[in-house]
Formats: structure tokens, sequence, C-alpha cells
């Protein structure tokens, strides 16, 4: 994520304005301006994503799950809302936590699903039927 | 119509939307809040009927006001749902047409608990009836005012518009940046949608229906 343009970029952004897309190998990591304090982040790959990606993201904090997408509650952190099958999560992070930690923070699992996506198809939802 | 408004509604209500430790609800891409009806309602009233008591010729105006802040909240909040990751996940599996867009919508916003939506009339891009029982702004209004003279339903009433205009002036299918650009775009073409409740509870009506449909331009 190039802090440098999303600073630019924020002092006359408003809500939801796209302030920096980077590849981080086959996850698109949108950023997008919330407010003074805090950004969005957008995760979306062309596939599925893994369930050890689940699995992962519950041993960091409180999974709530639904048939179709699953939630996990980071307090003081974050909240990241995923749709497996859509190949799309979104994180909204905490007022707690300053701009370049949550840039960080979502690097991080943009990393790890990159990862997991390149290690093996056999862990993939298959797609949903109609 | 391929939308399952009773997988929506358990889904949506199964997902545990509540405050945290910030006041707000992280959901459908938004910061929620969760407002006591009554204050709402109070303020949204208060507010009419100050200015109607200061100027009976602003009554239209006050409407307008309030009209105008619906037509904002449906842009970003039902445009903001349409376009969420909760939408691609739950309703976007289900959609075959644009006509079920709208469908979809009345549903998350049934398992919201604003009252019961039930859509009566769509004609693909040109007019949507929708019936309304238990309104929250028709039910306030009665336990703190006398039957009105008129709807009073106008959060739900602009709501409706919104949702109109997004689906058939907006083109939320294409997942435009909810812009004030485009809100401008979309609510100021002389063939935008514009609602009318016709049938309110508060009026004394059975039940709150509106009808929406294009400016003749």
């Amino acid at each position: 994520m190039n802090v440098e343009v999303a600073e630019d970029r924020r002092s006359s952004a408003s809500y939801g304005e796209i302030l920096d897309v980077i590849d981080v190998g086959r996850v698109r990591m949108t950023r997008r301006y919330g407010c003074i304090r805090r950004d969005q982040f957008e995760l979306v790959t062309k596939e599925p994503f893994p369930t050890a990606f689940r699995d992962w993201l519950a041993s960091r904090g409180e999974l709530r799950e639904r048939p179709a997408l699953y939630v996990i509650e980071v307090p003081g952190a974050y909240q990241l809302t995923v749709a497996p099958r859509a190949g799309r999560a979104i994180l909204m992070p905490r007022l707690a936590t300053d701009l370049t930690w949550q840039a960080r923070a979502a690097r991080e699992i943009a990393e790890t699903l990159d990862r997991m996506l390149n290690q093996g198809s056999c862990l993939a939802i298959p797609p949903q039927a109609g | 119509m391929a939308i399952d408004e009773r997988v929506i509604v358990e889904t949506v209500a199964g997902m545990g939307l509540a405050g945290n430790e910030e006041g707000l609800i992280p959901a459908f891409g938004l910061y929620l809040t969760n407002h006591y009806a009554d204050f709402y309602n109070r303020i949204s009233f208060g507010v009419l009927g100050a200015l109607i008591r200061e100027n009976p010729e602003l009554t239209e105006d006050a409407i307008a006001l309030l009209t105008e802040a619906a037509h904002v909240c449906a842009f970003h909040t039902f445009g903001g749902i349409m376009e969420s990751v909760e939408w691609d996940a739950l309703v976007q599996p289900m959609i075959e047409s644009r006509e079920d867009w709208v469908h979809g919508m009345i549903a998350v916003v049934n398992a919201f608990g604003w009252g019961r939506f039930r859509v009566a009339q769509l004609l693909p891009g040109e007019r949507l009836v929708v019936e309304l029982r238990d309104s929250y702004e028709s039910c306030g209004y009665l336990e703190s005012y006398p039957q009105a003279d008129g709807p009073r339903c106008y959060l739900a009433n602009g709501g409706l518009a919104g949702l109109m205009n997004l689906v058939y002036q907006g083109d939320i299918t294409r997942r435009p940046a909810l812009t004030e650009d485009l809100y401008r775009e979309v609510f100021s073409h002389p063939r935008s949608f514009r609602s009318r409740e016709h049938l309110c509870a508060a009026k004394g009506d059975s039940h709150c229906e509106f009808v929406v449909e294009r400016m003749q331009g």
C-alpha cells in the first residue's frame, strides 16, 4: 500500500472514495476513505476463499458465521466481513487504531490469503450452484 | 422472482447486528447506528411542528427537507448495502433480474424492523407500489400526536424513491461510487423517481401505501 499516495488523496477525499488499489499476489486490495481517522480495505480474489482462511481468522477473534458469510470481530482492532464464495471481504478498522496500523493489518490479511490460495485449490469452497 | 425473503430476513436477523464499543454497527460496508424509533420520530416531527408553528407557509418546505434527508439516507444506506460484501454473499446469488434488486432490498429492510414492507406492484423502470404495515413512523406519530391530516412516513416515502432511483436511474447493478456528484446527477434528473404516500396509518388508514413513479420531466 502506497502510504504517500493514500495520504495525498486523503486531504480532499470524501467517504467511500478510492485512495489506493494494489495487488498482493492474487488478492486485489482497495483502500477507501472512511473518515479522517480510518479507512476501509476491500480484498477481492477471482476465486473463492479457502476454508483455511476462515480457520486462520477464527483464531484471531470472535467468529460469527452464517451459511453464506462470516464475520470476524477482533475487539479494539477491526471487523472483517467475508463472502467466501464471492471471494470478497471488507475490513472495517476500529477508531482506536491508527491509519498506518490499519494498512499493515489489511496487508497482513491479504498476504495470508494469497499464500493460502497459492498453497492449493483443494481447500477452496466450490462455487455455489445457480 | 428468485428472492427468498425468508432466508434473507433470517440471515440478517441472525447476524448479531449490535453496537460495538464505539457505539457503531459496522455492517454492509457502513457504520450503522441503533436509534430508538421514538427518538428519531421526536426529532422529525418536532422539526416539522416547529417550522409549521413558526410559519404555516413553510409546511411544504419542511416536508421537502425531511424527504430530501430520506433521499440522501437511501442513496448511501441502500446503495451501500447493495454494494456490500453481505449483499454479495446473501442476496446476489438469488438475483435473476434488475427487479430482484428491488425485492432483495425490501427483504433486507424488513429484517431491520422498520415495519413490514410488501411490494404490491413493480413495473420495471416505471412504477413501484409498496404497502407498509406497522411503520415505525406512523405508529410513533400516533403515540404522541392526534390523528394526522396527512401522511407522516417521510423516511419510508423518500427511501422508496431512493431505492427506485438507485436501481433504475443510477444503475446500482454496475456498482458506481456513491459520490455526491452521482447523488446530484441521479436525484436531479428530470425523469428521476419521486414517491407519494397516499395511504398512511397516521391519518387513519389501515396501513401505509406508497406509489413511486418517474417525474414527468
